[in-house]
């Protein structure tokens, strides 16, 4: 496995537990997202331009089952320093750095031709049936949209009315979708290598008391005293049979103590990378200010309150709706067991909601989940400009968008196609 | 060969809109030029709209000008109204778009050539291209005429024969009746050029007399009046109205009774007509839900009470044509004078031509304006320049001007002809320019001027405005970087403008970022150098776009590095046995300069980008 560019260290760091040095092989793990490891392996590292590529270079040697490389190239992308290759990407870079000697290339054209092949029926196999046509539905939606806006920004007759609001309400449904879809590579990427859930909250709501609940092992120091866990704790455990890696964070909490900060500064990290946040609140003591601050930073859309200690005498509870600060919530105590069964329930509907949803597993390859990623993020910042009237910049996002969606279909000229898309529907011209 | 009539350095083959740039263009460039013109009666005829500019199509007029061109400075003299177009629609298509007086125009142009040192204006017609050892050599003219040249812009719009269809007649004509060419055909396809029909159409032109205008909207133009030349100051002047209406359902109905009678339904033409322009009878039948097609009423000049009808181009009979214009609000009583025709002609497959506008296969021959299959006045200008340009620095023996689709619509254009080719008469369209927010109208200058100052093009004067221009960008983006703090002159501003009041300090280059907030919104409040309208409204787009832009110059970064490789004529694809068959056929054909170029070719994947990549690399180490 090779990764080339800037980022080609800092990725490899992200899960290669050996020292890169220019020019030296290591010996290292390579590590899951809950720190279990995948294989172990030997990697180079080449600083630009001494690298076949000239620029910045890894190369990692791995147990070379197609499993594991698929892991591997899933755990990369996963680290947002890198995307996969493009079929002869490093033969092109080399030729583009001026790196690339007269002897390797006769073999080097043969294997881009075999592998590009391979690749391409490989792409194509995925693409059969049912996601081809519905990311097909949505390209050609995006591009109808797109059309229009060009028509309209393109007529110099004032016949044209650009109506935004209109425009929008056509991007939603394609936006919805494109989220479903992922949403169900998420789905399918979470029955396959478990999720992960960050348990945060003050120190000494009770995060360590509930991992240990959960684990059934004393595994984390639980002391009567705030602030004793410094460091995050990884634990795997399984949640109604689905896989999922619970991640204990420091207490966060204001203070000057270093130590302590760095552990904020990782539980802060924790919850941004967690499928699903547990927000502990002790149940047995007033809402306090280090509460607020962590509500503060919480994402509301992927996170569960969790009032702890309900075996003692409570000062905080749900609303009638079970909500607290619009979150979904359950009382719970580590000491007693009670309400741990409704929190594990809540876990793994939060986790995978819509049981057999439509989209589920049909996107599982990591490019394609990238694109749709990448798709979704032009559409919103496309309705954003469109709703502040930003037409250019609206039509930049929506092109980026169409574009997206034609790279997983392979698709060779949209700008060809938009072309067409605007003469056929519209009427143009003098 | 020594029995020549006259030696020139170029000939310039038709004396259209992109004929005229091309001559004007080698020679200010120092050469001698000869332009032939089938009738020089009809030098710069604007034979279809009697307007120039308009979206896309604005910004390559001021492409024109940037290059030390004349069509923007010829529309600042001939315009008869000036608009601003989309100015609702962000500044990447702000376009501006002017009605001309036709034959103000032709005069105006007709003019500039003769006024030309090294320009040798002459009517006649080209009968063939001669070469020697595969290199333009001279031409034959239809009166005899061997006049020696080693270049050749070949420009010689819809005339090559053409014939023209209104009903039930078919004439081999030129536009507005005037001669076909008949004879370069030949030539052209003796070169071994692949020739094919196109077709175009136009409406009819009515008597202003005959109309009811108060029975339709007045469109009046602009003040303060835009212009075109960056060598414009201001423009003051009596504008012309154009006049709006439209058509209804018994102007279809009566369209569509008499469909049969149509010369491109009952089969009588085998062209390809532009989807862009489509005939009224397109528009009925294409767009059958709509009830309505608007129809501006335009001026064709001060002097003549000819008005064009445009959005009602036909080819249907006579009779037909008056009565549809007879339902049509105000022209209930119209009288026609001109009526409307479709008209096919040859042009070739611009593909055979490489970035620079140039015959692949056949040195000294260029190619500019609707003989490579494009349409419009602005389309044709902007290829006529720089198949200009390219001629006379191939003459001169210095390295082509190439322009790509990073620095300007003209780039695209060019681009779009030569790699990806067209089936249609192409149309420039601002949504073809993936880069638009680079390529503004408002900065052709600041794209262009400097890059073109090689090739002579540039006057002193245009330098010297550029300069002035950049030096007040610079010193403006200087002052914008003082801090100031809040104060409720600022808040008042900002309140007018609808926007939050500013807390704490600020810096003046985050104040113009916020919406609506001009610079002289600022240069009112602060201490800010007086640097004119038009630095103004760089910095302004600069920084409402700022991130857009860098996007865009990251991704051109890119495309620089793959363009910047260059391919060799010499590389023999069918040698390269790990490209694909397509992409090797194509790559055969189109024997793309760059290894961007042939990154476009559509069958050319990434894979065989590589194979050619690595083959390259290996080619150029053996040598």
């Amino acid at each position: 496995m090779r990764i080339t560019g800037p980022a080609a260290k800092p990725a490899a760091e992200a899960l290669f537990t050996g020292r890169l040095e220019h020019r030296r092989v290591s010996y290292g793990r390579i590590c899951d997202a809950d720190g279990s490891t995948v294989d172990t392996c030997c990697a180079a590292y080449f600083r630009a331009p001494s690298s076949y590529t000239g620029e910045d270079m890894v190369e990692i040697s791995f147990h070379g089952s197609p499993a594991v490389a698929a892991k591997l190239s899933g755990l990369i992308a996963n680290t947002g320093l890198a995307v996969p290759a493009e079929p002869g990407e490093f033969t092109k870079r080399a030729y583009l750095n001026g790196k690339m000697d007269l002897a390797r290339a006769e073999a080097v054209m043969d294997l881009i031709a075999s592998s590009a092949e391979r690749q391409r029926r490989a792409a194509a196999r995925q693409l059969e049936g049912r996601l081809s046509g519905e990311i097909a539905s949505l390209y050609e939606r995006t591009k109808l949209a797109l059309a229009r806006l060009a028509n309209a920004m393109d007529d110099d007759t004032g016949e044209v009315e650009l109506d935004e609001a209109a425009l929008i309400s056509e991007i939603a449904p394609i936006k919805s979708e494109i989220h479903a879809l992922a949403e169900g590579g998420m789905r399918s990427r979470i029955l396959r290598e478990g999720a992960r859930v960050a348990i945060i909250g003050s120190p000494n709501a009770g995060k360590s008391s509930l991992l240990n609940a959960l684990l059934l092992k004393e595994r984390a120091i639980v002391t009567e005293i705030p602030g004793t866990t410094r460091d995050t704790l990884e634990e795997s455990a399984a949640i109604d049979g689905l896989p999922v890696v619970f991640v204990d964070t420091a207490g966060i909490r204001s203070t000057f103590d270093s130590v302590e900060l760095m552990g904020i500064e990782r539980s802060r990290r924790a919850a941004e990378d967690a499928d699903l946040i547990l927000w502990l609140v002790d149940g047995s003591r007033p809402f306090s200010s280090e509460d607020e601050a962590i509500r503060a930073f919480i994402n509301v859309e992927r996170a569960v309150a969790v009032i702890t200690k309900s075996d003692l005498e409570n000062v905080i509870f749900p609303n009638e709706n079970g909500e607290f600060y619009g979150l979904e919530a359950v009382r719970i105590s580590a000491v007693s067991g009670d309400g741990l069964d409704a929190l594990k329930k809540l876990v793994s509907e939060r986790l995978l909601p819509c049981e057999g949803s439509e989209a589920e597993g049909l996107v599982t390859n990591v490019r394609h989940i990238g694109a749709l990623e990448d798709a979704l993020a032009a559409l919103e910042a496309a309705e954003n400009r469109l709703g502040d009237s930003d037409t250019d910049a609206a039509f930049y996002e929506l092109n980026a968008a169409m574009e997206h969606l034609a790279a997983i279909l392979g698709r060779e000229n949209p700008a060809e196609e938009l072309v067409d898309s605007i003469f056929a529907h519209f009427c143009m011209g003098k | 060969m020594t029995d020549f009539d006259e030696k020139f350095d170029i000939a310039v083959i038709g004396a259209g809109h992109a004929g005229c740039e091309a001559a004007l263009a080698s020679a200010r460039m120092g050469l001698k030029v000869l332009v032939l013109s089938i009738d020089l009666d009809s030098v710069a005829l604007m034979a279809c709209n009697p307007s120039i500019g308009g979206t896309s199509k604005g910004h390559l007029v001021r492409e024109v000008d940037a290059l030390g061109g004349e069509m923007g400075a010829a529309a600042d003299e001939c315009f008869i109204q000036m608009r601003m177009l989309n100015t609702g629609k962000g500044p990447a298509v702000h376009s501006l778009r002017a009605q001309m007086d036709k034959r103000r125009y032709h005069e105006r142009m007709k003019s500039a050539l003769e006024n030309t040192p090294g320009i040798v204006l002459r009517q006649d017609e080209c009968a063939s291209i001669l070469t020697e050892n595969g290199s333009v050599s001279g031409i034959v003219t239809a009166l005899g005429a061997r006049y020696a040249c080693r270049a050749c812009v070949v420009s010689t719009g819809v005339y090559l024969n053409s014939r023209v269809h209104t009903g039930e007649y078919h004439r081999d004509r030129g536009p507005s009746g005037l001669a076909s060419a008949t004879l370069l055909s030949d030539s052209l396809d003796a070169l071994g050029f692949r020739l094919r029909r196109f077709k175009t159409g136009t409406p009819p032109r009515v008597a202003r007399d005959s109309l009811d205008l108060d029975l339709m909207d007045p469109q009046p133009g602009d003040v303060p009046i835009p212009h075109f030349s960056f060598m414009t100051d201001s423009l003051d002047r009596e504008q012309a109205p154009c006049y709006l209406t439209y058509t209804n359902t018994k102007t279809h109905e009566i369209i569509r009774q008499n469909l049969h009678r149509s010369p491109m339904y009952a089969g009588a033409i085998h062209a390809t007509g532009t989807r862009y322009c489509p005939s009224i009878e397109d528009k009925i039948v294409r767009f059958e839900g709509r009830d309505r097609h608007q129809l501006f009423i335009e001026p064709e000049g001060l002097s003549t009470t000819e008005m064009y009808v445009q959005g009602l181009s036909t080819s249907l009979p006579r009779d037909v044509q008056e009565a549809m214009l007879h339902t049509i609000p105000g022209m209930e009583r119209c009288r026609v004078m001109r009526y409307g025709y479709a008209i096919e002609y040859d042009c070739i497959d611009p593909t055979e031509l490489d970035a620079s506008l140039g015959s692949r296969r056949i040195p000294g021959l260029y190619f500019a304006g609707q003989i490579n299959g494009s349409s419009g006045y602005e389309e044709a200008a902007a290829q006529g320049i720089y198949a200009g340009m390219n001629a006379a620095l191939f003459v001169k023996g210095e390295e082509p001007f190439i322009l790509s689709r990073s620095d300007a619509y003209i780039g695209v254009l060019c681009d779009d002809l030569s790699v990806k080719g067209t089936n249609e008469p192409y149309r420039m369209m601002t949504c073809r320019a993936e880069y638009r927010m680079l390529l503004r109208q408002d900065n052709a200058d600041l794209r262009l001027t400097e890059k073109a100052y090689r090739t002579g093009l540039i006057t002193p004067a245009r330098y010297d405005r550029l300069m002035r221009k950049k030096a007040a960008i610079a010193r403006a983006k200087d002052a914008l970087e003082a801090s100031v703090p809040p104060s409720e002159a600022l808040d008042k501003m900002l309140a007018d403008k609808g926007l939050a009041p500013q807390r704490g300090s600020v810096r003046l280059s985050a104040l113009i970022k916020r919406r609506g907030v001009r610079y002289t919104d600022l240069a009112a409040l602060y201490d800010l150098p007086d640097i004119g309208a038009e630095a103004a409204e760089e910095i302004e787009v600069e920084a409402h776009y700022g991130g857009y832009i860098k996007r865009q110059e990251e991704e051109i970064r890119k495309l620089r590095l793959m363009d910047e490789k260059p391919i060799p004529a010499s590389v023999d694809y069918t040698s390269i046995v790990n490209l694909r068959t397509e992409a090797r056929q194509k790559l055969s054909a189109m024997r793309p300069g760059s290894l961007g170029e042939a990154s476009r070719i559509s069958g050319v994947s990434p894979a065989d980008i590589a194979v050619l990549s690595v083959y390259l690399m290996a080619h150029s180490d053996k040598r």
